[in-house]
Order: C-alpha cells, then sequence, then structure tokens
C-alpha cells in the first residue's frame, strides 16, 4: 500500500496538486468548520497529517520532474522533487503538522478562526509551491503569494491598527521585487530559468548583482536584517499563532532554503570574494544587533521575536563561510531554530492566555504555575544558545567552526552573539522561575483553554530538541547531510568536547553576570525589565525605542522626502501648463489684437506671412 | 463574410450609439439596455476575431477611395487583444454607470459619447491606414472632452478643456509625423511599410501624440486633473480605453510596422523611467482618492511603454498582459474610488478610515485591484510586470530594471497608504452603506477577473506572445 502510495505521488502533476491545490481545498474545509469546535480540530490534524504523509511519498519517490501542460510565456510550469527539496517538504509538513494542531486550538472561537485557516493552509500551499518549483519565475510566484496571506492575516483583529501589517506587506514587498529583479538577472544570465539547468554561474559582473539579490530575497523571506522591523512589531500586533508560523517557520524555511540552493547549486560562490565578507559581516551584525534588542525588550513575545531574528545572522554566517560545514550547519541550524523558535512562540501565546499578557515583569514565577510550559522554554532556549546535550548545540558547532576557518574575527563576534542571547534568556528565566511576591499579587489570571492542544505541540517540539542532541549524528549525517547531498561525517560527539566546553563556559559567564549585576542596584536589568541602562548607551538606546534605527522608518522619511521632490516637480509642470502657456497665449494674443489695426496692409503681410509657414511646413515635410 | 464582423464591432457602438438619445426620451431602461448591447458587440466582435488571430489568419477587409487611397480593418492578435481588453471592462464600467449615472442630467448624451468612444477605440485598434486611426484617435478625443466635462461646472469644463487641448495638440504633431512618413513612403497603409526604416524626425513628432495621449511624463497633466469627471468616466479614460490608445499605438507603429534608429529603445525607456518614478512620488503625497489613482496609472503606463519599447519578445508580451492586468485592475480601483466618493461625497482619503466595516465587499474588490497593480501573485499583475522586467534586463539595461523595481516599490507603498487610509484605521463615516448592488457588484467582478486572469494567465499570454510574429 506504501508502495502504492509512493507510486501515485511519483506520477506525473499528481504531487503538484497534492502539495498545492490540496492544501488550499483543506483550507476551505477549515473554513466551513469554523463554528464546529471538534471538527475543526479534527481537520487541522487530519489535513496536516495527510499533507505529512504525502511529504514522505514524495521523500521516498526519490527524483521526479514534472511539467504541467498549461504554462503561460516566461513561467514554463516546471516542478521537481529531489532530495533536498523533499527533505525541507518533510520538515515543513511534519511542523506544520504541530503549527495547525496549535493554530487550530489557539484561533478557534475568535471571529477570524475560519480566514485565518484558510489563510494558513494557503501558505502552506505557498511553501510547498515554492519548494517544488524548478523554474526560477514559479518559484517566485509561490514565494511572493505568501505576501497576500502574510498580509492577510496581519489585519485579523487588527484593521483599526494596520500600521504592522503594512510595514510587513512593505519590507517583504521589497524583499521579494528584489529577488524577482535578482532571478530575472540570474536566468538571463544563464539563458534559462529552469533551476535544474542552472549550474554555478559566476558571481561576477552582472552574475554578482543578481547573487546579491537573491541573497537580500531570502533575507527578506526570513526576516533577517534590514527586512526584520516588522517581525517585533508583529509580535504585539498579531495573533500569537502566527509567530509561530510565519517568521518562525515558513519564513525562516524558505529563506534557508533558497540562501543553500543559490550558494551551492545556482551561483558558482566563494568566501573569499567581498560578497562573502558581506554576507558574513551582515550575519554577524544581525546577530548581535538581534540578540542586544532581545535583551532589551519588556515583553516575552518581543523578545523572542528579536531571538529569531538574530538567530537567523548565523545562517547568513554560515552560509558567508561557503564551507561544507556551513552549510551543513546552516541546514541543521534552520531546523532547530524552527523548532525551538516555534515553540518558544507557542509558549509565549500560553503564556499570554493564562495571565492576560506576555509583559515579563508581569508573568515572573509562571513556571510554578505552567511547569510544562517553563521546561520546554528551558529546554528551547538552551538549545538555542548552543548548550551541549540540545540539537542547537551541534548547528552552532559546525557554523562557528566553519566561522573559525574563514576567519577567527567571525567565530569571536558570533560567540559574542551567543553570550548575549544568553543574557537574553537568562533575563526571562530569572522571570519564570523567581521573581518577588508582590509582582506576583498583580497577575490578572484568567480562565486557560485549549491547554492539551497548545501544550503537546510544544511538549513534542521540545522532545525533538533534545532527541536531536542526543541523536545528533543521525540526524546531522544521515538525514540532513545525505537529503541534501553533503555526504559527511560531522555530526555526533567527536571533536564537540572543546566547542562544548566554550559553550558551557559562555553560558556560565551569562549566568555569572546576570547575579552579578541583578545585585548592583540600578543595573543593567532587572527582573522587571525596567532597566536603568549605563548612561553612554541610554541615547542610543532611546534612540532605538522611538525606532530611529528602524529600517522601515528611515525607508519611509526618504520616501517622503523624494515625494515632496516630485511633488514640487508636478506642482511646476501642472503651474506650465494652468498657468504659463495660457498667459503666454493671452499675451501673443493681446499683442496680435494690437498689430492688427485695421490697414489693408497688415492684412497682406499676415496673410503671406501665413502663407509662407505653411508652405515651409509642407515643404518641410515633403523634403 | 467574416471580415465584416470587424465592421459591425466598430459600427454597431459607433453609429447605435446615435440612436440611444432618442430611446432615452422614450424609455430609460430601453436605453441602459440598449447601450449594454452596444458595447458588448463590440466585445462579441472581438469575440469572434479571436480564433482567425489565434490560427494566424486575421480576418481583415480593405476598400478603395477615390484618390488612389484606402483603409482597411484587420483582426490580428495585437488589434483582438486590445479590442477585447477594451470592450470587456468598458462593458463592466457601463454596468457600473447603469448604478452610479442615474441621479446625473445628461445621461442620453452620456452612454451616447460612452458608445462612440467604445466604437472609436474598436476602429482605432482594428485600423490599417495611419489617417483611419488619426481620425478614431481624434473621435476619442472629442469624447473625452465631453465626459471629463460632464457636470458643466466652470471647474470640469477647465479640466475638459486641458485634456482636450493636450491631447488633440499631441495627435495634430503626431499628424506632421504622418505626413512625413507619407513623404518617404507615399502611402499611409500600414502593411506597404512594414519594416521601413523612418527619420527619426518623424519618431519624434508622434512620440508626442502618443505620449500625450498615454499622459507620460511631462505630457500628463491633463489626466490627474481629468479626476474631476464622475467616476465611470475616469475608469474609461484611465484604465481601459483613452490611455491606452497610446501604448497601442506604439506598439502597432514602432514594434511591429516601423523600423527606428536603436537610440529610442535607449530614449523611450528613460521617458518611462522618469515619469514611472515621478508619478508614483507624487501619489504617495496625493491626499485625493482619485488623483493617486490617477498617478498610479501614470506610473504604471510607463511599466508598459518600457515593456513595449525593450525591443524583444519578453518585454512586448510582459507590457500587453500589463495592458490587461492594468485595464482591470485600475478599472477597478477607479470604480472602487467612485462608490466610495458617491457614499461620502469626499474624495478626501484624510477624512476617510475605516470604510472596510461598513463596505466590505468595496474594500475587498479593492484590495484585489490593488494587488494586481502592486505585481503580486496570484493576480494577473505579478506576471506582467515580471516579463516586463525581464524584457529590460534581456536588453541589457538592469540599472535601468532597478530604477523599475524603485517604482514597484513605490507603487506597493502609496498603494497600501491609500488603502489604509480609506478603508482601515478608526471609522469615520460609521452609517455609510455599500453602494448600489449594480455598482458592488461590477467592481467585485472586476476583482475577481484581476484574480482569475493570474490564475489562466496562460490563456491571455498566448494570444499576447503571438504579436512577436507579426513583427
Amino acid at each position: 500500500m506504501i508502495n502504492a502510495f509512493v507510486d501515485f505521488m511519483s506520477r506525473g502533476c499528481n504531487y503538484i496538486i497534492c502539495m498545492t491545490a490540496v492544501p488550499v481545498l483543506f483550507g476551505f474545509l477549515m473554513w466551513l468548520f469554523r463554528k464546529h469546535s471538534i471538527m475543526f480540530k479534527i481537520a487541522a490534524f487530519v489535513s496536516a497529517g495527510l499533507n505529512l504523509a504525502a511529504a514522505f511519498g514524495l521523500y521516498a519517490a526519490g527524483d521526479v520532474k514534472t511539467s504541467l501542460p498549461f504554462s503561460a510565456y516566461g513561467f514554463e510550469a516546471d516542478f521537481r522533487i529531489y532530495g533536498m527539496s523533499s527533505l525541507f517538504l518533510v520538515f515543513t509538513a511534519a511542523v506544520f503538522l504541530l503549527i495547525a494542531v496549535y493554530s487550530a486550538y489557539s484561533v478557534f472561537g475568535k471571529k477570524y478562526a475560519g480566514l485565518y485557516m484558510l489563510c494558513l493552509y494557503s501558505s502552506l500551499a505557498m511553501v510547498n509551491g515554492a519548494l517544488l518549483a524548478d523554474n526560477l519565475s514559479i518559484m517566485l510566484f509561490f514565494w511572493e503569494g505568501m505576501l497576500c496571506t502574510l498580509t492577510g492575516i496581519l489585519l485579523m483583529g487588527n484593521s483599526e491598527k494596520p500600521k504592522t501589517a503594512v510595514k510587513a506587506l512593505t519590507m517583504c514587498g521589497i524583499s521579494d521585487l528584489l529577488l524577482m529583479l535578482g532571478l530575472v538577472i540570474t536566468s538571463v544570465a544563464a539563458e534559462t530559468a529552469k533551476i535544474s539547468e542552472i549550474s554555478e554561474i559566476p558571481a561576477t559582473g552582472a552574475g554578482a548583482v543578481g547573487f546579491a539579490l537573491l541573497i537580500l530575497g531570502a533575507v527578506g523571506k526570513a526576516g533577517g536584517m534590514p527586512f526584520h522591523s516588522w517581525i517585533p512589531d508583529a509580535a504585539s500586533d498579531a495573533p500569537a499563532a502566527f509567530m509561530a508560523v510565519f517568521p518562525g517557520a515558513f519564513g525562516k524555511i524558505l529563506g534557508v532554503y533558497f540562501i543553500t540552493r543559490t550558494i551551492t547549486d545556482i551561483y558558482a560562490y566563494k568566501s573569499e570574494g567581498t560578497a562573502g565578507i558581506l554576507i558574513m559581516v551582515l550575519g554577524l551584525i544581525t546577530v548581535i544587533y538581534g540578540a542586544a534588542k532581545a535583551l532589551w525588550q519588556k515583553d516575552m513575545k518581543r523578545q523572542f521575536a528579536y531571538i529569531s531574528v538574530s538567530q537567523f545572522g548565523f545562517i547568513l554566517l554560515g552560509a558567508g563561510t561557503g564551507l561544507l560545514a556551513g552549510i551543513s550547519g546552516i541546514l541543521s541550524g534552520m531546523f532547530m531554530q524552527v523548532i525551538s523558535i516555534t515553540g518558544l512562540f507557542i509558549i509565549s501565546d500560553a503564556v499570554g492566555k493564562r495571565f492576560g499578557t506576555t509583559e515579563i515583569k508581569k508573568i515572573t514565577g509562571f513556571g510554578r504555575k505552567m511547569p510544562v510550559a517553563a521546561v520546554c522554554f528551558t529546554v528551547f532556549a538552551l538549545s538555542i544558545v548552543g548548550f551541549p546535550v540540545f540539537g542547537g548545540f551541534f548547528s552552532n558547532m559546525l557554523i562557528l567552526n566553519a566561522a573559525a576557518e574563514t576567519g577567527i574575527v567571525y567565530y569571536i563576534a558570533g560567540l559574542a552573539g551567543i553570550f548575549l542571547t544568553a543574557l537574553a534568556f537568562i533575563k526571562t528565566g530569572f522571570a519564570i522561575f523567581g521573581g518577588n511576591k508582590n509582582q506576583r499579587g498583580t497577575r490578572e489570571e484568567k480562565k486557560y483553554t485549549g491547554t492539551t492542544g497548545i501544550a503537546a505541540p510544544a511538549i513534542i517540539l521540545a522532545v525533538a530538541c533534545a532527541a536531536s542532541g542526543i541523536w545528533n549524528s543521525l540526524i546531522t549525517d544521515n538525514i540532513i547531510g545525505r537529503g541534501a547531498g553533503l555526504y559527511t561525517d560531522r555530526g555526533g560527539w567527536h571533536n564537540a568536547l572543546l566547542p562544548a566546553a566554550v559553550s558551557m563556559c559562555l553560558f556560565a559567564s551569562a549566568l555569572w553576570l546576570r547575579i552579578y549585576i541583578s545585585r548592583k542596584p540600578g543595573s543593567l536589568s532587572d527582573t522587571s525589565g525596567e532597566k536603568k541602562s549605563l548612561p553612554e548607551t541610554s541615547v542610543l538606546r532611546k534612540m532605538a525605542e522611538a525606532g530611529k534605527f528602524d529600517p522601515y522608518n528611515i525607508l519611509m522619511a526618504c520616501v517622503g522626502f523624494y515625494s515632496d521632490i516630485c511633488t514640487a516637480v508636478e506642482h511646476g509642470v501642472s503651474w506650465i501648463y494652468d498657468t504659463a502657456v495660457p498667459g503666454a497665449v493671452k499675451q501673443a494674443g493681446m499683442v496680435l489684437h494690437r498689430f492688427d489695426n485695421g490697414l489693408l496692409s497688415r492684412y497682406l503681410i499676415l496673410a503671406v506671412c501665413g502663407t509662407v509657414g505653411i508652405f515651409a511646413v509642407f515643404l518641410i515635410v515633403l523634403m | 463574410m467574416g471580415a465584416w464582423i470587424l465592421i459591425a464591432g466598430i459600427l454597431i457602438p459607433l453609429l447605435g450609439a446615435l440612436l440611444l438619445p432618442f430611446i432615452g426620451k422614450m424609455n430609460v431602461k430601453a436605453r441602459n439596455a440598449a447601450a449594454l448591447i452596444l458595447v458588448a458587440s463590440a466585445f462579441a466582435g472581438a469575440l469572434c476575431a479571436l480564433p482567425g488571430a489565434l490560427s494566424g489568419n486575421p480576418l481583415s477587409v480593405r476598400f478603395e477611395i477615390p484618390l488612389g487611397l484606402s483603409f482597411g480593418f484587420t483582426g490580428d492578435a495585437l488589434a483582438v487583444f486590445m479590442a477585447m481588453t477594451a470592450s470587456f471592462v468598458s462593458f463592466i464600467i457601463v454596468v457600473y454607470s447603469l448604478g452610479y449615472i442615474k441621479h446625473y442630467e445628461n445621461q442620453n448624451e452620456y452612454y451616447m459619447i460612452v458608445c462612440v468612444f467604445i466604437g472609436a477605440m474598436m476602429g482605432l485598434v482594428y485600423s490599417t491606414n495611419l489617417i483611419a486611426i488619426y481620425t478614431f484617435w481624434e473621435i476619442s478625443s472629442l469624447c473625452c472632452w465631453r465626459l471629463i466635462g460632464f457636470y458643466r461646472d466652470e471647474i470640469s469644463v477647465r479640466k475638459a478643456n486641458k485634456a482636450f487641448i493636450v491631447t488633440v495638440l499631441g495627435a495634430l504633431i503626431m499628424l506632421v509625423g504622418f505626413m512625413g512618413i507619407y513623404g518617404q513612403t507615399g502611402t499611409f497603409e500600414l502593411a506597404a511599410m512594414k519594416g521601413v526604416h523612418i527619420p527619426s524626425w518623424t519618431v519624434v513628432l508622434i512620440l508626442f501624440g502618443i505620449l500625450s495621449k498615454s499622459a507620460t511624463f511631462p505630457l500628463h497633466s491633463w489626466l490627474p486633473d481629468a479626476g474631476v469627471a464622475p467616476s465611470p468616466v475616469t475608469s474609461l479614460l484611465h484604465a481601459a480605453v483613452l490611455v491606452k490608445i497610446g501604448v497601442y499605438a506604439y506598439a502597432r507603429l514602432f514594434v511591429i510596422t516601423f523600423r527606428t534608429d536603436d537610440s529610442f529603445t535607449t530614449i523611450v525607456p528613460i521617458i518611462a523611467a522618469v515619469s514611472a518614478l515621478i508619478s508614483a512620488g507624487a501619489a504617495f503625497r496625493e491626499n485625493d482618492i482619485k488623483r493617486v489613482v490617477a498617478y498610479s496609472t501614470i506610473s504604471q503606463l510607463a511599466f508598459i511603454l518600457l515593456g513595449l519599447s525593450c525591443g524583444n519578445e519578453t518585454g512586448l508580451v510582459g507590457g500587453l498582459l500589463y495592458i490587461l492586468a492594468h485595464s482591470v485592475a485600475k478599472g477597478g480601483l477607479f470604480l472602487c474610488a467612485g462608490i466610495v466618493e458617491h457614499t461620502l461625497h469626499t474624495k478626501d482619503i484624510r477624512k476617510m478610515g475605516g470604510l472596510a466595516k461598513t463596505m466590505p465587499v468595496t474594500a475587498v474588490a479593492f484590495a484585489m485591484c490593488a494587488l494586481s497593480v502592486m505585481g503580486i501573485p496570484p493576480f494577473s499583475g505579478f506576471f506582467a510586470k515580471h516579463l516586463v522586467i525581464e524584457g529590460i534586463v534581456e536588453s541589457g539595461n538592469i540599472a535601468l530594471a532597478a530604477v523599475f523595481i524603485a517604482g514597484a516599490v513605490m507603487t506597493v507603498m502609496y498603494l497600501a497608504r491609500l488603502f489604509i487610509k480609506v478603508f482601515l484605521g478608526p471609522q469615520t463615516f460609521p452609517d455609510v452603506r455599500e453602494g448600489t448592488p449594480v455598482m458592488t457588484a461590477s467592481v467585485l467582478a472586476l476583482g475577481i477577473t484581476a484574480l482569475l486572469l493570474g490564475l489562466f494567465i496562460f490563456l491571455p499570454s498566448e494570444l499576447a506572445s503571438l504579436v512577436w510574429g507579426l513583427i
């Protein structure tokens, strides 16, 4: 039966339909069941389960290519399933199963529940389509199509506060348009848009521009700098489930998938060049900026959003090295980040539902009320900071080793990023497990529903985090390495003792610093998040809090200035039409009127001049 | 016999329109029905010509007239593509007008002029002769003048005069260019001039007419001002018919028929780039809903011109698909703006907000059309924009492509701004309702069409890609 299913999936356009059209149909089904609690949740589980089964079917089917018969000019509908895409497909489907169940519990009962699930499933169809596409233009179709669903979800329940949705649309729209230009340059350089026929285009001249734009497009989708600023805002405004899905999972999956393909297949990338340095520096800036911002946050969801941004910096760092270890690291890192960050957002949703807030100072001591969530949080946090035993340790190790091979500066800066991330998590951890009694008294407790549906995905993700550390060799070498065609022996504990020691030292230092500082009055941060920052950083901090460094605000200011110039030009042109030309005509008329004195001689002069003029025009034309 | 379908597609709306005032005096409903039939006949004519265009054997008819002159009509791929696009959107606009215009005076004249206008458009796209093209061109200018000045108040008349003077002056200058071509070739027949290299000065003169008609900077000023007209008129002028005449003429003359100096493949895209960027910047600061959409039209027309002028098949197909996608989506935006204006009695977006709650259908239709104009999948605008950008990159001009990407970014920004100002945020008019059913159905139809065209883009794409074969 399994063989028959695999055979069915690998035939013709069956897999395209199963992975792109069927999820949309499931979305409509969810919309229909939006008012039936049991059916809504069962349908979410069953549909996402079927999607996972289909993805496994494709994984087993091997390399399959299909072209749909109805292709538009320049948009040949070519699709292909092979090692790397099927690996991503299965991972997406597995995460989506948890996300769908969690979302069904999280949003059920809300006015927008049906529409939310429709958008969610449509997004899954887009992600699947982008992973399966074997044509750059078709890939962009699915890739950019997610803008609609992303904006739609952000607007749900926020129609009176649409700023975040517009910000997301603008920032993601810019990155997608840059990607469009990059894809076009790439396909023109390769003389084909078929991805499987493109191989190692030289990243020089126009190719360098194309390469840079592809990377920027992928960075934008994954929520990396400088396209990141909508993510923390979404953490405040959007439904909590949204954060787990888009910045947490889908965006990262697509971004990493395309970066990997760009570096390994499409372009002949070399880390020694300017491009390599730029990517790695961008990665490091993202890591440190994101972690520093996370440290400053007072809200748990915003903190996790910045952690998500920061973590993507590691992906760029690994990608920038262009080394096999780096590529293995970013694939492994992407899997671990998606698991951990999705898990963190699920926990923040659970906390929000329980306490009515995710503000750190108001949830102190929640670990005692929600022990499972607290344990899951600890697992995710330790995995992200690369604490040994958890899966994140191995991905961080691979990336940092590759960075060290490229330049020791990158390695040290990467460690600094991990240190800041650890500090941020420890701050929240203190709130979870510590706090004082007075603060506990201010909690606004609410009836907490959907415990199982929300807790179960978080627990499964936490187990996955731990398991991927314990059986790391299996995951890094056998599943990721072979699936992506990177036949290496990089997983496991051999050669991991020194990195493990470094990681533990970093964590211990962060813990010590946190304890030391919290004992000093007026220190960097207390558990409430109401920091008294160092005087020299306070100005910068105020500017940051006012959004002065937000790329979106800078962009809007520039566009506003540019628009003022355009408006002035426009007024100038209108003045010519509305005032200058009519005025000149009127003046000419008055002159002619004065010239017309009623004498025959004047009429004759006018008639002769006019006739000569007409003849001149005809002569010019006919000559 | 089949070729007479083309003539029917021109003459039925053109001459039938003259009967509308008489029918209107007897029975208003009969006049409305007759107007719809006349416009539908134009679409039906184009539809009948479609098989011929697809097979490469277009319907053609030719008449000899005294003095050795002749004129004719042909339904080749380009003509049919344009005719179907214009007549389909015009039909929806006329349906919308049934709800919009019913409270105003001069309805008989309105429907008559609209039908003449559509007939002139059909005549223009099917014509195989420069003088016939010029004649229909000027008929459309006359119609435009009457329609913009529909309300007959001082401002409307002044703006109508402005549009008339700019477009007619442009057309006259273009006529001098036509005369110049006649001086060189001794004929006005396009078929006889195919592949002829024409002097640059004639190209410049003809471009003057084309750019004034397609409202390209700096000859664009009349278009935002034409927003004083009723919304169906602005939709007809700005989206479906009038401004598309210019880009159609560009495709017909400079892409398919004549050969020009290579320098024009650089100059025209640069003009288009300047037009796209300045109008996009102006749209971002404008607070009049119809003027924002009008500036957007100028900006998007530049994309069309870019596609048509980049000298390769990809750009041409992209430009043509852009004409289709833009006609549908921009038609929808203007009609949505009309519903809002009609209901709120203001065009100032600073006074609007939260209309999505009270006018959800209009809001959804507006969003769909806006997403198409922004070029976001799965809407049709995405495919067109992608091909246009690909066309310019294929022609080796990456810098210009980057400029247009900046224009596309601006498009996203000003349309997003417009949408949130009008439909989102706090409610300023909590008691308003949707427009009439026929109006809301019309805008929704255009929004859905924008989506369906994206999902089934291979259908128009097949016709558009045949146009390259005409060269």
